[in-house]
């Protein structure tokens, strides 16, 4: 556990010290503000499922510049060997770079309560979609930064560990396309894969556990073949 | 408030922000919530176990070991959701279809029905 919270505070320094993080979030927070104030002033409507949607896709597009990094970058300036040699378990590694990134991404989610603040002091906003809203994105990030590192880890270029991520996420995004081409039950086994099937419910104020399930899971697979992957080396 | 003042001396907000707390708590399906954490709890346990399968197979290559273990890993967290969604849940693909094509959720208006 000592261990952990080492190569944690090691990797958060990291990533709090590189110009990468300020600039995703100045992105991300510009773009986010303009929308809300943009949807506040023509719907007049006191709530936020608008901006989460906006959120999802961003991160999307956001997330794989912070976690392309993570294990390319260790690869190329090849310290990834000497970090694996040290007597530290990949897990140790893997779990430290996730929940860095993990809090970097979380924290950039937080700094948008203000738009949540704002609404309760101009209005009366229904506070449920908004705690499942949050809890959505939250896990959204889980999972999205978990395939990231998985990406990061099979390849020494960071460009190509951006796009691998991307592409991965854009495919589960729109997993639940084929399923029009699909005979059941394939059909059901492609809607269920898809991220925005699970994300939508919530976002919208339906908490189901299978939704909670999918997210939680799915990043387990990915941080486990990260770790799996780095042990192989 | 002081250790004199009870439940009833808060203010109204509160009181009623508690109120609802504990409805909310009272509403949950705790056999649900035990179900998940035990799935949650036996794929963390696999997954902690597939960490000692030793990195090449002894009847196998490099390669078809590491896809093996992918794949095993893939259809563990496949079943595990099949578990987390019990089948009273499970929408009908085709009423979830129709459901899609008019732009609502699909998961959540199936659900709702």
């Amino acid at each position: 556990m000592r261990t952990l919270r080492i190569l944690f505070a090691k990797e958060l320094n990291a990533t709090l010290t590189s110009p990468i993080g300020y600039t995703v979030a100045a992105v991300f927070l510009l773009v986010l503000g303009y929308t809300f104030s943009l949807t506040l002033f023509v719907t007049k409507v006191a709530n936020l499922q608008y901006i989460f949607h906006q959120m999802y896709v961003l991160s999307i597009l956001l997330v794989p510049v912070l976690t392309m990094r993570t294990f390319a970058e260790e690869r190329r300036s090849e310290t990834l060997e000497l970090l694996l040699t040290a007597p530290v378990r990949e897990l140790s590694v893997v779990l430290a770079k996730y929940a860095a990134t993990l809090t970097l991404v979380i924290g950039i989610f937080a700094l948008t309560l203000v738009y949540a603040v704002i609404l309760d002091r101009y209005g009366e906003p229904d506070w449920g979609p908004i705690y499942a809203g949050y809890l959505a994105l939250a896990l959204h990030a889980s999972l999205l930064v978990s395939v990231g590192l998985l990406m990061s880890s099979i390849t020494e270029s960071q460009v190509v560990a951006a796009a691998l991520s991307i592409g991965a996420f854009l495919m589960l995004w729109f997993a639940d396309s084929v399923s029009y081409l699909l005979p059941p039950p394939f059909d059901s086994f492609a809607i269920n894969l898809s991220l925005i099937g699970h994300f939508k419910p919530m976002v919208s104020g339906s908490v189901f556990l299978s939704d909670i399930g999918y997210f939680v899971t799915a990043s387990m697979l990915a941080l486990f073949l990260t770790t799996w992957g780095l042990a192989q080396r | 408030m002081n250790d004199q003042q009870g439940f009833k001396d808060m203010p109204a907000e509160d009181a009623s922000f508690l109120h609802s707390l504990l409805q909310s708590l009272q509403s949950l399906d705790w056999i649900n919530l035990g179900w998940f954490a035990g799935v949650v709890f036996a794929l963390v346990l696999l997954f902690v176990a597939g960490l000692k399968v030793p990195v090449r197979l002894a009847f196998a290559s490099r390669v078809a070991s590491a896809t093996l273990v992918a794949a095993a890993a893939l259809t563990v967290t496949i079943l595990a959701n099949l578990a987390l969604f019990p089948p009273r849940r499970a929408p009908r693909p085709h009423a979830r279809k129709g459901l899609h094509a008019v732009g609502g959720g699909a998961r959540g208006r199936a659900r709702a029905q």
